[in-house]
């Protein structure tokens, strides 16, 4: 029985693409006729696909189309056409505001989160088994715990009972409390650090994972082939091993940093206090949820798409040089 | 009492003063006290320091019963007939009733206020407990208070406060059960009113003693005096008489067999009742339950839900069972029931076998924890006990008490005053937040409160290795008392170790007071009780495995099938099937428990009436997505934003043209339909308001010699003396905090029918301006917590959301007294009447477009929001509420007042509510929040000029309110215009100008 199988399956290719047999084949209908010989495979990624069109295809072309007009959930659409781009870019000064904030957030934490994780990673990989799970666990935990940010509240309080008040005030560095969450100078680099302390912990767990997967005998046979010292073997035998794992990771340090925003609501409240760490999806949230401008708000949204597509595409043309 | 009048002073004993003596200067401070307090304008009915101090020199029970410990118990009874008052002590309007409800003779109806007294004579000099006979008059839920005062004197503390329990009975069908909805789900039984005529000894309503109180009198003429704080009812007698201990099991048992009482040694049938279904319970919210989680509990069911349980355990709430045995004898009373919540511990009940407790050890049956279910005969923990019933009808009474916790219970709640009291002290030289590094020299300025934390702590451990043999397991209530043995012990040991633990300390004293209130509980889910013979086989506790298995996979299989988000109405409602409605409870926190009360109030009292029916659906979100697919609910519950943005927008009915709106509208204070009007469109109805009230504890201002202040100007006047002692005062902040300034000094938040902001007029910076100089200049913290109140350091509060805060200080149960609630305070007019003005936000019911029956929504919605359905929502909250004097924030403004409060409740509550402002949500009104709390943050973190920091914004505030109205097709100020000040008014192209319309 297996060995009819197998015949069958030998067959296939060479029936239809012998020379001569007469009927030459166009590539569409190659590939209708492969599509019916393989219809098992069709049949298994039906669901995903049925899912992925009508709640990720579909709504991405609407929000496309809604960017141009004017919907309040409440109303009929009525069309605007490039109103609300001219408008965003011309005459909002508060999406300037957000972008300005979203370009300095993703910088500040995306590439440093990528390039620290990958750094960290690098160093644990060296100890010992017992102990890299160890530490593995102390830098991920707080990115399993999805509100575990929520203690840098307490220790940031605006009074007297603060752990950072209180310090400061015992060593008798201030003598009024601040209010670090509501305190323009504060809020940016205050939400950068706990961004950062809460985003290591994914792309550091990947990048260990890349690190364990590198073929040992590379190593080994780098040494042979001149490799001098940890800085050659990182850069080329370490780092291209990794690039997918390396891409993986950079797409999630920057979606994680432009959509970044969560942590500003939890700790200084929504908005912060004037907009110091007001960014896109702030923005993107408060026409949606707040004014009804659902037709601006897809704007905005279009706009963070293309930001983060183009940072995407740079990465990747990055990543390549990687090992060169 | 007329609000605004001050009652005649309660005078309290002092133990050191001859009664004599002490009535005569008492009477003199009174008067002093009532001439200040007319004095005071603003009528909103503060209680005087004179008459605090007094009530705080007021000594403990404790103290009272230990000086007069080895006075002997009386041995004559005294006999009082309620009717023989003596009518010219006496200012309460009085009724003498006849054969009242069943009682031969004449009685005494004592309504909710005033003072009733009589005279006695006290034959010989003794210890003497009181007992009464009353009659619990129908009212509200509410519990009837009394004080009792002897000779005119309150002679100890906790005679200021009796609670007499009502009696309830559940209402069940013709076959003796619980009704069903449609799926088949028991509903919640309506709980009747009962009302019995009952003999009560006057006892500890906090339940920490649970022997009868005793008074000492001497020989002689004597009164006794009830005064009225909450409810009226009806006393028959009043008996003094000396209180001797119950006698033993032993004793009972050898003096029943004396008399030729026989042990029942078997049952043909054993004699089962369910105790969910009691005669009678004491507490309107000892609910029954539903439990799931035995195949064993009786009634079970794998699909539809069961009440099968009563969960109960609030001390001296009272529940009643009859039992009918075929013959007198000793039976044996077994219990099926689970403990697992009083973790280590064992819970207590006294039983009460036909009125009488039959002996001593009944005060304290046990039981004990586990987390399965147990079945157990009735016992003390050392022995069994067997119960004698008459042949016929018995009454069995379980009472909730303290048992051998008593003592313990007491200890710690001594010992709390004398923590506090040393915390107070510290906090005096160190503030709340202490220098770690100073040396304040605590040993030598307050060395007494060290040896006062030394010696609680060496209590504790007494305590504690004492509860440990007592419960013979550690479990977590214990353990705490070790863990705050160990810091007290720390600290007293080395007085550097007092500041850098201050604040470990005041939540250790937390934490023992949550202790204390957490042992007035005392929990157990009890399933069913079995009257036996002696030689009868136990019933079994758990369920097998096989029962258990079979069990869950049912009910798992059920649960494809059941539908748990629609809340079933009753299935004998008749209704009409044209005529139904569908609601939405979005809450998420009570969502459920709000929605089986609204399920209760709609099959009992709406549906019946007016044919409609109701669906109730729970939901999380989604409202504004129903809609726009056609598919919304009927009612449901919005913000005000909401509701006008949605309304503005067609999508919320306007409910002007609704019959009978302009009588509906009256129900609630005008302010509160402000915020859901525009433009002379009403679109929706105020189900609940919030408001601003102020909260301050009236024994620290005692203690500093303050009068409570009633407007900004007198509050700043005392801030220098509240802050030398360490204390700070809790204001709201940001845009909340500032609306109370801008609108109490005369001005407004919009201008131009909100085509534009306010904030830059002349009125509205200087409010801005002294509202940030509050925490700028006066140092307020920008966080608050009650808790802050409830540990003193903030004396004084203004809280946003007045009756939430009063409800969460109600059940404070150690602050009783030691608070008082105020209008907010206010700026004084030329005319000498203060203006309180407080914003109003309110929580609207409205009618979403495409509802299918209009007539019908509107019939529920004024049916829901008129006054007796408020009272009731009111009354069945307190099922949800665990405190009995809970209140809810209804807008409805005639059932408002008439919820139980105190004639001082009352008063600050009616003041508050006659002067509140509701402000319009105009669109665009978010921006106004953003910028304005952002102005607020900047002035308080930089110090930067307030007035400035404002300016600075309003540009920006005028834009987005403008470009909102355009989005609206309103009129608004064209951009340009805003920037150079001329004001250009663009109109709108649909018609909609509103720049001259009337308010």
């Amino acid at each position: 029985v297996a060995n009819s199988k197998v015949l069958k399956a030998d067959k296939v290719p060479v029936s239809s693409n012998e020379p001569g047999s007469g009927k030459k084949l166009t590539k569409t209908s190659y590939t209708l006729k492969m599509m019916k010989r393989t219809w098992g495979g069709y049949v298994m990624i039906l669901p995903f696909t049925v899912c992925f069109i009508a709640f990720t295809m579909i709504p991405v072309i609407l929000s496309i189309l809604l960017s141009f007009t004017d919907f309040n959930m409440l109303e009929w659409p009525s069309w605007r056409g490039f109103d609300n781009y001219i408008r965003l870019f011309l005459e909002d000064d508060l999406f300037m505001t957000a972008f300005q904030n979203t370009i300095i957030f993703a910088v500040a934490t995306g590439p440093a989160s990528f390039i620290i994780s990958f750094i960290l990673a690098w160093f644990i990989n060296e100890l010992s088994p017992k102990a890299r799970s160890f530490v593995t666990f102390i830098f991920y935990a707080p990115s399993i715990s999805g509100g575990a940010y929520l203690i840098w509240q307490l220790v940031f309080k605006e009074d007297i009972y603060g752990y950072a008040n209180g310090w400061l005030m015992s060593l008798g560095l201030i003598s009024e409390p601040i209010a670090f969450f509501k305190d323009v100078n504060y809020i940016v680099p205050l939400c950068i650090m706990i961004q950062l302390w809460s985003s290591l912990g994914t792309g550091f767990l990947a990048n260990i994972a890349g690190l364990q997967g590198v073929d040992r005998s590379l190593y080994e046979a780098g040494s042979i082939d001149g490799i001098k010292n940890r800085w050659q073997e990182a850069w080329y035998i370490t780092l291209p091993q990794m690039k997918d794992i390396l891409l993986f990771g950079a797409v999630l340090a920057i979606t994680g940093a432009f959509g970044f925003g969560g942590v500003v609501d939890a700790l200084c409240g929504n908005p912060s206090t004037d907009y110091v760490a007001w960014t896109l999806s702030h923005h993107l949230g408060e026409y949606m949820g707040q004014r009804f401008e659902f037709g601006y708000a897809s704007a905005i949204s279009i706009v963070l798409f293309f930001l983060m597509a183009g940072m995407n595409i740079v990465v990747q043309k990055l990543l390549e040089k990687v090992g060169q | 009492m007329a609000v605004g009048t001050f009652t005649a002073i309660p005078v309290y004993a002092d133990t050191d003063v001859s009664v004599d003596g002490d009535a005569v200067t008492g009477v003199i401070d009174g008067e002093t006290a009532e001439d200040e307090s007319t004095t005071d304008t603003g009528g909103s009915g503060f209680r005087s320091s004179v008459d605090v101090k007094r009530f705080l020199g007021t000594v403990s029970y404790k103290e009272y019963s230990e000086k007069y410990q080895d006075t002997p118990a009386a041995s004559e009874s005294i006999f009082i007939n309620a009717v023989d008052y003596d009518p010219e002590l006496t200012t309460a309007k009085v009724e003498v009733k006849n054969d009242y409800e069943g009682m031969e003779g004449e009685s005494l109806l004592m309504p909710s206020e005033g003072k009733t007294t009589w005279k006695f004579t006290v034959p010989k000099t003794g210890r003497y407990a009181i007992r009464i006979t009353y009659y619990p008059e129908p009212g509200t839920f509410t519990t009837i208070e009394r004080m009792i005062y002897i000779d005119d004197l309150l002679p100890f503390t906790e005679s200021r406060y009796y609670y007499f329990p009502r009696s309830w009975e559940y209402q069940l069908d013709a076959d003796g059960e619980f009704d069903k909805d449609i799926n088949g789900n028991d509903i919640r039984p309506i709980r009747e009113e009962a009302p019995e005529w009952q003999t009560y000894f006057l006892r500890d309503w906090l339940g920490f003693t649970m022997d009868p109180f005793e008074y000492y009198l001497t020989e002689g003429e004597h009164t006794i005096t009830f005064e009225a704080t909450r409810e009226p009812m009806v006393l028959s007698t009043i008996e003094l008489y000396g209180y001797e201990d119950p006698i033993s099991y032993e004793e009972y048992i050898s003096n029943l067999k004396a008399q030729g009482v026989t042990e029942i040694k078997t049952l043909d049938e054993p004699i089962k009742f369910q105790a969910e279904k009691p005669y009678a319970v004491s507490n309107a919210s000892t609910y029954p339950t539903n439990d799931r989680t035995s195949a064993l509990t009786e009634p079970q069911d794998p699909a539809v839900m069961k009440y099968n349980l009563v969960n109960d355990g609030t001390i001296n709430q009272w529940i009643k069972y009859k039992v009918t045995v075929p013959e007198a004898g000793l039976y044996n009373i077994v219990v099926r029931f689970r403990q697992n919540t009083y973790i280590g511990m064992f819970s207590t009940r006294r039983l009460y076998v036909n009125g009488e407790i039959p002996f001593e050890e009944a005060n304290r049956l046990r039981f004990h924890f586990s987390p399965d279910w147990q079945v157990t005969p009735l016992h003390d923990g050392n022995q069994n006990f067997l119960i004698y019933l008459e042949k016929g009808e018995n009454e069995l009474m379980l009472e909730p008490v303290l048992g051998d916790m008593e003592e313990y219970v007491y200890r710690v709640e001594q010992m709390l005053d004398d923590l506090n009291g040393a915390y107070q002290q510290i906090i005096q030289l160190t503030g709340p937040s202490p220098d770690t590094y100073r040396d304040y020299g605590f040993g030598r300025l307050v060395p007494e409160a060290l040896v006062t934390i030394g010696n609680c702590a060496d209590d504790l451990y007494e305590i504690y290795e004492e509860l440990k043999v007592v419960t013979g397991d550690e479990g977590d209530l214990v353990k705490t008392l070790d863990t705050a043995a160990k810091l007290f012990e720390k600290i007293a040991r080395d007085e550097y170790e007092i500041a850098p633990n201050l604040i470990t300390y005041k939540n250790y004293i937390i934490m023992l007071s949550n202790w204390l209130y957490s042992t007035l509980n005392q929990p157990i889910k009890i399933d069913y009780y079995v009257v036996q013979g002696t030689e009868d086989e136990l019933p079994t506790a758990v369920a097998s495995f096989l029962d258990a298995a079979w069990f869950e996979v049912r009910a798992f299989v059920m649960s494809f099938f059941m539908d748990y988000t629609t809340i079933g109405y009753k299935d004998d409602v008749e209704y009409d099937p044209n005529m139904t409605v569908e609601s939405w409870i979005t809450d998420a926190v009570t969502g459920r428990d709000n929605a089986l009360i609204q399920r209760y109030l709609i099959d009992n009292y709406f549906t019946p009436e007016s044919g409609i029916s109701v669906t109730i659906k729970v939901i999380t979100a989604g409202i504004q997505e129903a809609i726009l697919a056609g598919i919304g609910p009927d009612v449901a519950n919005m913000d005000t934003t909401n509701t006008i943005t949605w309304g503005l927008r067609n999508a919320v009915e306007s409910l002007n043209d609704k019959e009978g709106f302009n009588e509906v509208t009256t129900w609630f204070p005008e302010a509160a339909l402000v915020p859901l009007t525009m433009y002379d469109k009403t679109y929706g109805l105020p189900e609940t308001m919030t408001y601003a009230l102020m909260f301050y504890r009236s024994d620290i201002f005692a203690d500093l010699n303050l009068d409570v202040p009633e407007t900004w100007e007198e509050l700043y006047e005392i801030i220098p003396t509240l802050q030398n002692s360490n204390y700070q005062i809790a204001i709201p902040i940001g845009l909340d905090g500032y609306k109370m300034f801008l609108y109490q000094n005369g001005s407004e938040l919009y201008r131009d029918n909100g085509l534009r902001i306010n904030v830059d007029s002349n009125e509205a910076l200087d409010a801005f301006e002294d509202f940030t100089d509050m925490f700028t200049k006066y140092k307020s913290p920008i966080v608050t917590d009650i808790t802050r109140f409830r540990t003193g350091e903030n004396p004084i509060m203004v809280q946003n959301d007045g009756i939430t805060a009063y409800n969460t200080l109600m059940g404070f149960y150690e602050l009783r007294g030691l608070w008082e609630m105020a209008p907010l305070l206010g700026v004084r007019q030329e005319d000498g009447s203060i203006n309180h003005t407080s914003p109003v936000t309110v929580n609207a019911l409205v009618i979403p477009r495409g509802a299918t029956n209009p007539d019908a929504t509107w019939e529920y919605l004024k049916w829901r929001t008129c006054e007796d359905t408020q009272i009731r929502q009111n009354k069945e909250n307190l099922a949800i509420n665990a405190n009995p004097t809970a209140k809810l924030a209804t807008s409805n403004k005639a059932a408002l007042l008439k919820l139980a409060w105190t004639d001082y409740e009352y008063a600050a509550i009616k003041a508050q509510v006659e002067q509140l402002v509701g402000i319009p949500d105009y669109p665009g009104c978010y921006i106004v929040t953003q910028y304005v709390n952002s102005a607020f943050q900047v002035v308080y973190g930089d110090s930067s000029d307030a007035a400035t920091e404002m300016l600075n914004r309003v540009l920006y505030i005028n834009k987005e309110l403008s470009r909102k109205r355009r989005e609206f097709h309103m009129d608004y100020y064209d951009l340009d215009s805003t920037r150079d000040g001329t004001w250009q008014l663009i109109e709108s192209d649909r018609g909609l100008n509103y720049i001259n319309y009337g308010k």
